[in-house]
């Protein structure tokens, strides 16, 4: 591993006439993370996975991939990196096992070691006993052998562009499964916008909003780091004694009272909070009935930054 | 690392499996086999016609070795060079269609890489179609007729091979250019309509590519065929369109 990270991205503009498609995106990805590219549709993260992997060239700014420009990176440079365009295109003519050699012998992999590949990346994508053409495969068969292909260099760097958007739930946690299971070895960079799959697999994450991205956090730093960012519900047979008593409390910016008769308190420092309540509790000479931490879920976060317009 | 020579393999597997097999070696074979029965065919097929108009007498001579040549290289230079013009239009639009482009253009294939295994994939084809189509005319030339004149077929048809693989890098070109194999298999008929007005002036035709798009004929009915300025024009315009093909194709957004 080296300090430099694995895709390094500085001021990144792309203009298709006068849409503006990126708009100055600064991005690092840790080499070794599972990073997500969350964004509403439209957002700029297919073009931005094209720019990454050669398909579109870049208006301005810089892109580097393991070290190297996009816009002059060489066979050697592309032999490190997978890649999944969100609507993968093969060979109809060709069997999935065709197409795996066909892709692994372009990474001049041959002999015994292409073929355990092949076989072992079949049955990772459930085509194992299919021996039809790729013409007549289904999306989300076609979506699995996308991940194949992308895999079968065991690459430094995938880039992956919405790899589940066409995938039955089993093939979702199957894909899921596998991505999460590559972090530290390879780098994983994948574009979507279904969250659950992001708060399952991903370290850091990026939200893009109109060619902008309006926050880089890891997940907890992101929850903990947004307006009231932890929360914690409280049960108590007085609710309104212990709103006043916790009212004045630095680490408390909003109390907000439940239908159910609880309090829900936002915090800015949680374990602080976790000590200071129940003192409260009892100082007020309160019952404590429940206490529990309830995150700001990743879905809250996004909605609130694109919607609005955060940057 | 380079997966040029698996992309070429994969090109020339490509051949076997799909209507690239079928289209213009199809056309050679069929125009291979048919022209020499059809001329042998021809003066009692116009006799016939004759006798059936009261008052009309054609005089048709037998026909000759030559003719059935004449006839072949004739399918050559305008059914064989229009197909090859419109199968040419999808070879890079095609694969940019079907969004394979995305796929193979990601692992250590170059793009120039890329558009010369296409070029090379398509000139074996054509060569290996233009073989067969040519030795099958030759056999049934000389069943039917007499074993005339099979060096001066053999050298036109090399003739115009020259011409045809220059209409390949041109439809590189064209392909890479455009984003659909229409308007690609569009301005590749036109710029072919082009050449053959412009093979009827002989200063044009004498000093330009247009002159290979006739010569085999010329040659055929012994008329004077200047070979020197069209031979050197049209592979430099050759070279030119497949530079600009690979010029285009490595500027342009996939």
């Amino acid at each position: 591993m080296t300090a430099e990270p694995a895709v390094a991205i500085s001021g990144l503009t792309k203009a298709y006439g006068a849409n503006l498609a990126l708009d100055r995106v600064d991005l690092a990805v840790p080499e070794g993370s599972v990073f997500g590219f969350l964004g509403p549709n439209g957002a700029g993260k297919t073009t931005t996975l094209r720019i990454l992997a050669g398909l579109a060239h870049p208006t301005a700014g810089r892109a580097k991939i393991l070290g190297h420009d996009v816009v002059t990176a060489t066979n050697e440079v592309r032999a490190l990196i997978g890649y999944l365009p969100d609507v993968p295109g093969f060979y109809k003519w060709m069997t999935a096992s065709e197409f795996l050699t066909f892709a692994g012998s372009l990474f001049a992999i041959d002999g015994a070691v292409l073929k355990e590949r092949v076989a072992v990346l079949l049955e990772l994508a459930g085509l194992g006993d299919v021996t039809t053409r790729i013409g007549g495969y289904s999306r989300g068969m076609k979506q699995r052998l996308g991940v194949a292909q992308a895999l079968i260099n065991a690459p430094r760097l995938l880039l992956l562009d919405e790899p589940t958007s066409a995938l039955d739930p089993i093939g979702r946690k199957e894909v899921l499964d596998m991505i999460a299971s590559l972090a530290g070895r390879t780098t994983v960079f994948f574009s979507t916008h279904i969250l659950s799959d992001v708060e399952r697999v991903c370290d850091t994450v990026a939200i893009l909003n109109r060619g902008r991205v309006v926050r880089q956090a890891g997940i907890d730093e992101l929850r903990a780091g947004h307006e009231g960012g932890h929360r914690v519900i409280v049960a108590v047979d007085d609710p309104r004694a212990l709103q006043e008593a916790v009212m004045s409390a630095t680490w408390a910016t909003l109390v907000e009272p439940l239908a159910d008769g609880s309090l829900r308190i936002s915090v800015t420092d949680l374990a602080a909070a976790q000590r200071a309540i129940p003192a409260a509790v009892a100082a007020a000479g309160l019952c404590l009935q429940r206490m529990e931490v309830d995150e700001v879920s990743l879905e809250e976060v996004f909605v609130d930054l694109v919607e609005g317009g955060g940057e | 690392m380079n997966g040029f020579a698996a992309f070429l393999k994969k090109e020339m597997r490509e051949i076997r499996h799909t209507w690239r097999l079928w289209v213009v070696p199809g056309i050679l074979v069929f125009v291979g086999l048919t022209t020499p029965i059809l001329t042998a065919a021809t003066p009692a097929l116009l006799r016939a016609t004759a006798k059936s108009t009261p008052g009309v007498v054609i005089k048709f001579p037998p026909a000759i070795a030559r003719d059935s040549y004449l006839q072949f290289v004739g399918n050559l230079e305008q059914m064989v060079l229009i197909a090859l013009v419109i199968t040419g239009a999808a070879l890079i639009a095609g694969e940019r269609r079907s969004g394979t482009i995305a796929l193979v253009l990601t692992k250590p294939v170059s793009r120039t890489g890329f558009v010369i295994a296409k070029g090379l994939s398509e000139l074996a084809l054509l060569a290996t179609a233009t073989v067969l189509g040519t030795a099958i005319c030759i056999v049934g030339t000389v069943a039917i007729f007499d074993s005339s004149l099979i060096g001066t077929a053999v050298a036109g048809v090399v003739l115009w091979f020259v011409f045809a693989a220059m209409m390949i890098a041109l439809m590189l070109l064209l392909s890479a250019a455009f984003n659909g194999q229409a308007p690609a298999a569009g301005v590749g008929i036109g710029v072919y309509i082009g050449f053959s007005v412009l093979s009827g002036f002989p200063l044009i035709r004498d000093h330009s590519p247009t002159g290979l798009l006739t010569a085999s004929s010329r040659l055929l009915k012994h008329e004077s065929a200047a070979l020197a300025w069209p031979l050197a024009t049209t592979i430099v315009l050759g070279a030119v369109f497949l530079a600009g093909a690979v010029w285009r194709f490595r500027s342009r957004e996939l």
